[in-house]
């Protein structure tokens, strides 16, 4: 058995598909291509199969990473040239000897956010707002833990980097790396409400689009694309 | 773009994205006829219909002729497009419905209609034909309902009666003159109305007596006195759906599908579909086996499904289902099938399928009673239902999921404590017959749904329960289902009565489903949105007593509204099965001898 790891994106209409839409796609699209599929045991057996991290509906993405587990390799030009819908295109793909898990390996991911707003927001000096943001030491918010209950944590915890990267009348554009994964994520949409609510935004948010840039795991504390992730 | 940022907002956005596997998108010209096939519900209901998508892959192979599709929006969609001023789309192309040449819709189900006035109005088209002008799509319109296309008449330019798959190309050749403007509406619809199965309502007037009874339609035109069905002679050699569409969204049946036959001949007495799809019309199982692996390696399907009206009396069934699993279980592809009959055969086959999954059984009583049973020629002995007990409980089954329909001819209480004793049966034969390792407890799940009368069948003169006559029944059955390891699930009888109305309607009704509309009517089949007392705000804004098509007895000489179409089957052979009911008596499968409903001799020449 070998492990073929894809790296694609999901973009246009496709942001639309939920997680559960996109694995079937896969499946189906893997089926059809005749791939050597190898599949769990039981009553219902399915194909052995793991997505890197789901993504929100809406969010598109330019790095998403699944495996998939086969009985023998096949040719990666064949894996390259299977036929996606619109909005879903392989980028890379090859197999990979790791035992790691995808979901358990991934720490941060990259995103960019753009925040448009019903009012202008050009005369703020979100710039120095930002900085000052991120040297604020403790900027607390609250998240639902598993258990049901509310949380009380540190937002700059889970910042790695943030940038302002463009402003203009109503719409700012954030790039940020955000901590991902097992041990705890931030979701994007909730930094900017936490940002806002910092600066005492009068402006409303019209709506906040997101792409995934980039995928990382941590190597010994240095953060590195998950898809070239070997050992 | 103001679709993307509405779909942000919607639940499920991947029903309006369109884009799946094997869906066209075709580049469109001046010339290029643009057909919409419009299904009057939500995507995961629509894409679940086999119809859509033969009529998909066989409209696209045309190359002047580009299918798209569209579906009704959930109603979270439908607010925010209204909301944006955003109208009605097709998934392919995203352009407007109105600018579609031809707008087809189905019509499976009479409570969808409402839908489909709410989609004419949301794609800004005009709802009354004959308020719309030569620049507005052609709305046309085929199913089953069609089959008694009254209730609906005003709204559709043309039904299409029977199988389409031959009939929609013959259409395209009267359209195409039309498109290219060499004749006008008129003459273009009169040529339609002169092709075998093509009904056009504004060439027929009904006429009504002083009671408001029909006593016939006169012809406004050079137009056929009634309108044959039409169906697929050699279905072997027919058009075949090679390929299907693969939606990203779950939908109701998400699975390929082959049709194994057309047709029915089993003679159940309440059932339309037995009636109206007559012949019966088999392929061959090496046209089966070689359109799957079609189907299957173009479209990675996980399930197959054997679809017909009775798949177990498929004449080399058994052999094919082990064809077929043997051949694709290494692929983990599961076979299933959409009926079972209550016989020990059936189960044979259901061991050798569950070999990939194992799933739940159903099976079809349909009556409590052999004497019921008998009333509605459905062919299951009291014995067929032990032994099917004790061979699907044997085999380590725990659970059976039993249809039973309330409200049936000449039924009594005597029939519903059948349905009891029937279910009964089932948790004491599991008792005695399960193996030693089946450690789950048994479950009997018994549904009850409501008898709505319909056209062509041998009940279509006889008197509806009414609402309060079927919660009695309901709730009788309730005090006999008190067996614990019995599970009663029933179908809402306001549904069914309206359903009912609609089924054995006139043209009359066009006012009321108008006016239903109007007052906010639309998925009536889904619960949450249903509304008896908006729909009798309707009939009593139209002056229409809803009873009058429900509970009123007609009598067998009385002109019916379907009378105008021509199913094949001769009204005397469903007048002799109706009294054969009344005496409960049996009419054998016609597979075993010709039963003389007159369908060779009508529509093919000869007897069977």
């Amino acid at each position: 058995m070998v492990t073929l790891r894809i790296l694609y994106t999901k973009e246009h209409y496709m942001v639309f598909l939920g997680h559960l839409e996109l694995m079937k796609l896969f499946e189906r699209i893997f089926r059809f291509n005749k791939l050597p599929l190898s599949y769990s045991g039981g009553f219902s057996p399915i194909p052995k199969m793991t997505f890197a991290s789901p993504l929100s509906v809406g969010y598109s993405s330019q790095c998403e990473i699944m495996e998939v587990q086969l009985d023998n390799e096949i040719p990666i030009d064949r894996v390259l040239s299977m036929r996606f819908p619109e909005g879903i295109r392989t980028i890379s793909a090859n197999y990979v000897e790791t035992k790691k898990s995808l979901m358990a390996s991934l720490s941060h991911s990259e995103y960019l956010i753009k925040v448009e707003f019903k009012q202008p927001i050009a005369q703020l000096p979100l710039d120095e707002w930002v900085e000052t943001f991120l040297q604020a030491g403790e900027v607390t918010f609250e998240k639902k833990a598993k258990n049901g209950n509310m949380r009380t944590l540190n937002v700059l915890e889970f910042i790695e980097s943030l940038k302002l990267v463009y402003k203009m009348d109503n719409d700012i554009v954030l790039r940020a790396v955000l901590q991902s994964g097992s041990q705890g994520s931030l979701n994007p949409e909730k930094l900017v409400e936490v940002m806002c609510k910092h600066f005492q935004m009068t402006q409303e948010i019209e709506n906040i689009r997101i792409e995934r840039l980039m995928l990382f795991y941590s190597d010994e504390g240095q953060l590195k694309p998950l898809f070239e992730m070997k050992a | 773009m103001n679709l993307e940022s509405i779909l942000h907002q919607v639940e499920k956005p991947s029903r309006y994205i369109g884009g799946e596997i094997n869906t066209f998108n075709k580049e469109v010209s001046d010339d290029m006829i643009r057909f919409c096939f419009a299904f009057p519900d939500v995507y995961e209901v629509g894409m679940s219909h086999l119809g859509l998508q033969i009529i998909y892959n066989l409209l696209n192979q045309q190359n002047d002729v580009f299918c798209e599709r569209v579906f009704a929006p959930w109603s979270d969609m439908e607010k925010a497009m209204r909301e944006r001023q955003l109208k009605l789309f097709t998934l392919e192309k995203k352009s407007p419905v109105g600018d579609m040449d031809i707008l087809g819709f189905t019509l499976q189900y009479e409570l969808s209609y409402t839908n489909i006035l709410n989609m004419l109005n949301l794609a800004g088209i005009e709802l009354y034909a004959k308020d719309r002008h030569d620049r507005e799509p052609l709305i046309i319109a085929g199913g089953p309902c069609a089959y008694n296309p009254e209730p609906i008449a005003e709204f559709i330019d043309m039904f299409f009666i029977g199988e389409s798959e031959e009939l929609l190309l013959e259409f395209l050749d009267v359209y195409r003159p039309y498109k290219a403007g060499l004749i006008n509406k008129n003459e273009m619809l009169l040529k339609a109305a002169n092709i075998k199965g093509i009904y056009v309502p504004k060439f027929y007037a009904p006429q009504y007596d002083a009671n408001n009874i029909m006593i016939g339609y006169k012809r406004l035109a050079n137009v056929p006195e009634r309108i044959q069905k039409r169906f697929i002679k050699d279905f072997d050699g027919g058009f075949q759906l090679e390929t299907m569409i693969v939606p990203f969204v779950d939908i109701v049946h998400d699975r390929a599908v082959i049709e194994l036959f057309r047709g029915c001949t089993k003679g159940c007495r309440f059932c339309q579909a037995g009636m109206i799809y007559r012949p019966i019309r088999e392929r061959k199982p090496e046209t089966v086996v070689d359109i799957v692996e079609k189907i299957l390696t173009s479209t990675g399907f996980e399930e197959l499904s054997l679809s017909s009206l009775s798949t177990m009396d498929y004449s080399g069934i058994g052999p094919l289902v082990s064809e077929l699993v043997g051949k694709y279980e290494k692929d983990n592809i599961a076979v299933s099938l959409p009926s079972l009959r209550l016989d020990s055969f059936s189960i044979d086959v259901v061991k050798e399928i569950q070999k990939v999954k194992k799933t739940g059984l159903t099976f079809a009583p349909e009556a409590g009673t052999q004497r019921l049973r008998d009333v509605i020629n459905k062919g299951v002995s009291e014995e067929n239902i032990l032994d099917t007990y004790k061979s699907v409980f044997s085999q380590g089954w725990h659970r059976v999921k039993l249809y039973f329909m309330i409200g049936l001819p000449t039924e009594t209480n005597e029939d519903l404590d059948g349905i009891a004793e029937i279910a009964n049966l089932g948790t004491f034969t599991f008792k005695n017959v399960k193996p030693e390792y089946v450690k789950k407890a048994v479950q009997v799940t018994v549904s009850t749904a409501c008898f709505v009368p319909k056209p062509f069948t041998p009940f279509q003169w006889m008197a509806q329960e009414n609402v309060d006559g079927f919660y009695s029944k309901i709730n009788y059955l309730k005090s006999k289902l008190l067996n614990k390891k019995v599970v009663y699930n029933y179908h809402d009888p306001s549904t069914s009565v309206l359903e009912g109305v609609f089924a054995r309607g006139d043209r009359r009704l066009n006012a009321v489903l108008y006016k239903a509309y109007t007052l906010g009517c639309k998925f009536d089949g889904w619960a949450d949105f249903f509304k008896m007392s908006v729909w009798m705000d309707a009939f009593e804004a139209c002056e229409i007593d809803p009873d009058f098509y429900t509970t009123r007895a007609r009598s067998t000489d009385e002109f019916l509204p379907w009378d105008i179409i021509d199913a094949g089957i001769n009204k005397a052979y469903l007048v002799s099965e109706y009294e054969k009911a009344l005496r409960a008596e049996n009419t054998e499968d016609c597979r075993q001898g010709c039963t003389r409903c007159g369908l060779n001799i009508n529509l093919i020449g000869g007897e069977c």
